[in-house]
């Protein structure tokens, strides 16, 4: 089924609809380019631009604040039903997703803060090639939310898996330095918790995945094996 | 965890398979219903069966039929002269439209509420012993026991109590719909239609209407048409979406609301056109 | 300007609230004049005595000033009239009544303004209203109770003496119309019992004999009370007045004649008043007299209220019914619109056809079959078969049908369709829709009906003349002998009486008034009914007000 919010017999319906996605995708792009950077940040051990990163938490903090406000007002007013309604809930568990997002991608960015060893530096590439999946994943799903585009969320949602492979292979290799190196612990186990909130942010991309699914299938599949996704979609 | 969502949806939703429904559970069944006002044809091959003890909407724009199909089920559109039938309603099995059915018989077995309330001009008290004096029942011990019993089944009794024998013209409009409400459960019918009841109505006597339908889908049949496609969401198991005198999806209301399976439906809920 | 007046709409409401302002002072000056001239005459007006000098003679006039008129001294002067030196080129002339009927030629007379040589009101002028030959005006001489003159003050013994006679007077009366009326009406009946088992070959010895003996018992009774009866009226004729006319001749009037005396020029303000009312009553309470140019209207007022009530009983329910079926249950086609078409038509046929029709229908042809079919013993005097109150009534609600059909058909159509559809719905069949709901709804158009109808009955005249109407009923077809209602009887109607009184009477002059009066009752008479009518209706309409939020 294709879906139009441009043809709603209000015309003020739609433009808030058409406002309120469009607020999200600028708040996806935001949170996207937070990651980059604190990726970017965490490679190039750029102390500047981790602390940039920090800084502009607090414009994702308040783009989600105003979006969810924009859905509230717009369940208030318009009781949307449908593919409508289920736009709305999308995008209200989706900014909290994207939120979460950006609070992970200012943790990632703190280990910048931190110098490494040369023998560090290796696990930091290893982080920064995990860093670029999950950049990828945030920016597919983001897409496929632009698009409404069920086969690309369900990408997304796949692609999870090689996230998770990535980062218990990484823990792995994280523990068996600090096993090496106890001294190291401290300043690792900062690293650790920067591949956790890669992880996580992973999670969170399948999580909007989901709702992509949700919005355009009308199909909750959340704790839903692959292969009944699959045959949904 | 798959099996436990599934347990979940079944506890939230009491869903019906509404194409299959056991002889018990079906109150009504429309089959093959096609009606026309002289040349023009109003309802176009209408089949569906309406389950019993349960509130089913009719939603649809004006003119999709929807008025002219529950009108059909207490055979109320035998008074238009143009008028013209083909297809049955089977209730208990039996065609209602039978030419051995007595149609007055019927309308006390299909009670009716329309679109504004419609009192007579009378006592409280004979609003709602109308349909008993019509049954010929004089006994006045009987006849106090229903007014009660009635009244309290339409949230009204606190209200009237001490004024049952004022005119019916004194009360609000929604305590009148709500006598209408009486009137007709007075009667014990088996099914209850409800013509846009609310339409009529601020929004506070609407919501207290809304609030009464949900009881007393406990005891009767329920069918309602409603232009407000949120009092359908609010109140209905089932909705029928009518166009153009066809129908065109039949399910239950929480799948309707959030999921529609077919285009016109998603336009007309969600207000966009065509 | 003038444009933008135009556009305003202003010349609308002016051209709007003209019209409606003529029609209400066309109304109301028609009944303030029928009521100045009608209700002015029951006034106790001065009694003048004039010394006129006649073209021979002196000579005296006492009475009322009925009348004046101005005329051109020229007209006068040609008509042979010797005005002396008047000098004027306009005289006022005067009507007098003089009252005296039986001593004077005419008691209406001219006078010239220029023969009257003085004018005085003397308050010892009495004017006598008596039961025949109309007022006499007269100075009162002496009082004779039982043959010898009263001494004393006379006025005084005169009331009592009066009153007296007009009691006797109508104890007689009522014995005259209550018990000696209802035995001639027992004997009638007894004869026509006879007459019956004549017919049917019936009549046995025994029969013959107990009807022989009944008779003799009421003969009986007959010559008791008729002994009684001439008793009183021999009572009554005990005393009398002489009085002195204004030719100065001793007149001697019975009393039992006299049914009340008064000197106007004797009387305040107040007794006037009181006298006013007094006579009103009487006008209103009293059967007529002297061929209605005198007394009371009552059997008129009587007839006229019970006649267009029997009409309202048959009406309705006809009217109702007929509307019902046009409404409800004629297929809605051509033929029930012409039907339509043609009720409507029927209430602009001229109402004397609808008199010609009752005559040939109902007096002619239903009341003749009623006669011989249930009162061959009354042969060869029709029971029904002659013109009366059912006729007139029948023919009166035929006339009034379509005004009730249309204003019901008007009520039905305005009952909101949910009301019905909400009865229909509880498993009522459309006959107990319409009796338990749909007619009592229309109940206040029904009486809208009503109401136009009674207003146009009681106002009719021409149809009454053939179907019922008669100058004087000698009883009211409601009384106290089986069975009650006489719906056979002949009646008086004020319509009818307002015609005969202005264009029957032998005297014009004395029975204006009177013609004014009357059509001022009438008008009260339907005023009155339309009131109650429409109280009715109001009432009506708050139980059964519509559903128009």
């Amino acid at each position: 089924m294709e879906h139009n919010i441009n043809k709603h017999i209000s015309g003020k319906f739609n433009e808030e609809l058409e406002n309120v996605r469009n607020h999200v995708l600028s708040m996806g792009g935001l949170v996207e380019q937070q990651l980059n950077s604190a990726l970017d940040a965490v490679a190039k051990g750029d102390g500047e631009l981790a602390k940039k990163v920090k800084e502009n938490d607090y414009r994702v903090n308040a783009m989600e604040v105003n979006i969810d406000e924009e859905c509230t007002r717009i369940i208030a007013k318009r009781q949307p039903a449908a593919s409508d309604l289920r736009l709305v809930v999308a995008i209200a568990k989706t900014i909290a997703d994207l939120e979460r997002i950006g609070d992970e991608a200012e943790r990632i960015a703190k280990v910048a803060l931190d110098s490494f060893t040369k023998d560090q530096q290796g696990l930091l590439a290893n982080m920064e090639n995990m860093g670029r999946l999950v950049s990828k994943m945030l920016h597919d799903v983001l897409d496929a939310f632009a698009r409404m585009d069920a086969q690309k969320a369900f990408e997304v949602h796949k692609a999870d898996e090689k996230v998770d492979r990535e980062y218990e292979a990484l823990t792995r290799q994280i523990m068996t330095y600090m096993m090496e190196d106890p001294r190291s612990i401290p300043r690792v186990m900062e690293l650790i918790w920067s591949v956790r909130s890669l992880e996580r942010i992973g999670d969170r991309c399948q999580n909007i995945s989901e709702y992509v699914i949700y919005f355009v299938k009308g199909k909750d599949i959340r704790h839903v094996s692959q292969d009944m996704i699959a045959k949904t979609i | 965890m798959i099996t436990v969502a599934t347990e979940v949806n079944a506890a939230n939703t009491h869903k019906l398979d509404l194409t299959n429904l056991t002889p018990e559970q079906t109150a009504l069944q429309i089959k093959n219903l096609d009606l026309y006002y002289g040349e023009k044809q109003a309802l176009a091959n209408v089949s569906m069966d309406i389950p019993k003890g349960q509130v089913t909407a009719f939603i649809g724009p004006s003119g999709c039929g929807k008025s002219t199909l529950l009108r059909c089920i207490n055979r109320m559109n035998d008074l238009v002269d143009t008028c013209r039938i083909e297809g049955q309603i089977l209730l208990h099995g039996e065609n209602i439209y039978d030419k051995r059915v007595d149609v007055a018989a019927l309308r006390r077995n299909v009670g009716m509420v329309f679109q504004r309330p419609n009192p007579f001009p009378k006592s409280i008290y004979e609003n709602v012993v109308y349909g008993l004096r019509l049954q010929g029942i004089k006994d006045k011990r009987k006849l106090d026991e229903v007014v009660e019993k009635s009244l309290r089944g339409a949230a009204l009794w606190d209200e009237v109590k001490d004024r049952l024998h004022d005119s019916a013209f004194g009360l609000s409009g929604g305590q009148q719909q709500r006598l209408v409400i009486a009137r007709s459960i007075a009667i014990e019918p088996e099914v209850l239609l409800l013509d846009e009841p609310t339409s009529a109505l601020d929004p506070i006597s609407t919501l207290v209407i809304e609030e009464l339908i949900s009881d007393l889908k406990d005891k009767y049949t329920v069918v309602i048409v409603t232009h407000n496609m949120q009092q359908a969401a609010r109140v209905s198991d089932q909705t029928a979406f009518m166009y153009m005198g066809e129908l065109i999806e039949y399910a239950d209301t929480n799948t309707l609301f959030t999921t529609p399976s077919k285009k016109k439906t998603e336009d007309y809920i969600t207000g966009r056109y065509g | 300007m003038i444009r933008q007046w135009f556009k305003s709409g202003s010349p609308w409401i002016w051209m709007t609230g003209g019209a409606v302002s003529i029609s209400l002072i066309s109304v109301i000056g028609l009944l303030a004049l029928i009521a100045w001239r009608g209700l002015g005459f029951f006034w106790a007006s001065p009694v003048h005595e004039f010394h006129i000098q006649g073209s021979v003679e002196q000579h005296t006039v006492i009475g009322e000033i009925y009348d004046h008129e101005v005329v051109p001294a020229s007209r006068v002067r040609q008509a042979g009239v010797d005005l002396g030196d008047f000098q004027g080129e306009e005289l006022t002339r005067y009507l007098i009544k003089t009252g005296n009927r039986e001593y004077v030629e005419l008691d209406f007379r001219w006078i010239l303004e220029t023969d009257i040589q003085s004018q005085s009101t003397p308050h010892n002028l009495a004017v006598f209203e008596r039961s025949k030959n109309g007022n006499f005006y007269g100075y009162i001489e002496q009082v004779i109770e039982n043959g010898q003159p009263v001494q004393g003050d006379l006025e005084e013994k005169l009331e009592e003496l009066v009153e007296r006679a007009v009691d006797l007077n109508e104890q007689a009366l009522d014995l005259q119309n209550g018990d000696i009326g209802h035995i001639n009406y027992e004997l009638e009946r007894l004869r026509l019992k006879e007459r019956g088992y004549e017919l049917d070959n019936e009549l046995t010895h025994e029969r013959a004999a107990e009807l022989e003996a009944q008779r003799k018992a009421l003969r009986e009774q007959y010559k008791e009370l008729e002994k009684t009866l001439f008793q009183l009226r021999d009572d009554a004729k005990r005393d009398q007045v002489v009085v002195k006319d204004m030719r100065g001749e001793l007149v001697t009037l019975p009393l039992y004649q006299v049914l009340d005396f008064w000197l106007p020029n004797d009387m305040g303000f107040f007794a006037k008043v009181g006298h006013y009312f007094g006579q009103l009553g009487k006008f209103i309470s009293d059967d007529p007299r002297e061929a209605n140019t005198e007394g009371g209207v009552f059997p008129a007022i009587f007839g006229t209220v019970f006649m267009v009530m029997l009409m309202a009983v048959i009406v309705t329910p006809f009217g109702v019914v007929a509307a019902i079926y046009l409404h409800e249950y004629a297929a809605k086609n051509a033929v029930t619109k012409m039907i339509r078409i043609a009720v409507i038509n029927l209430a602009g046929v001229p109402s004397i056809v609808y008199g010609v029709f009752g005559l040939g229908f109902f007096v002619y042809m239903l009341g003749g079959s009623i006669d011989q079919l249930f009162y061959p013993e009354a042969s060869p005097s029709p029971v029904f078969g002659t013109p009366g109150v059912i006729w007139s009534a029948l023919t009166l609600a035929i006339l009034t049908l379509p005004v009730v059909i249309v204003s019901t058909e008007e009520g039905l159509s305005r009952i909101p369709s949910q009301v019905r559809q909400g009865s229909l719905a509880l498993g009522a069949t459309k006959a107990e829709t319409l009796w338990r709901i749909v007619v009592p709804m229309a109940s206040p158009a029904i009486m809208t009906g009503l109401i136009l109808a009674v207003a146009r009955a009681a106002g009719e005249v021409a149809p009454l003349m053939l179907v019922g109407v008669v100058k004087m009923a000698p009883t009211l077809p409601l009384d106290g002998n089986f069975p009650y209602v006489h719906l056979d009887r002949k009646f008086m109607h004020l319509g009818f009486h307002i015609y005969d009184v202005g264009f029957q009477s032998p005297n014009v002059e004395a029975a204006r008034p009177l013609v004014y009066a009357t059509a001022f009752l009438l008008v009260t008479v339907i005023i009155a009914l339309n009131i109650t009518a429409i109280g009715i209706r109001n009432h009506l309409r708050e139980k059964f007000r519509a559903l128009d939020n």
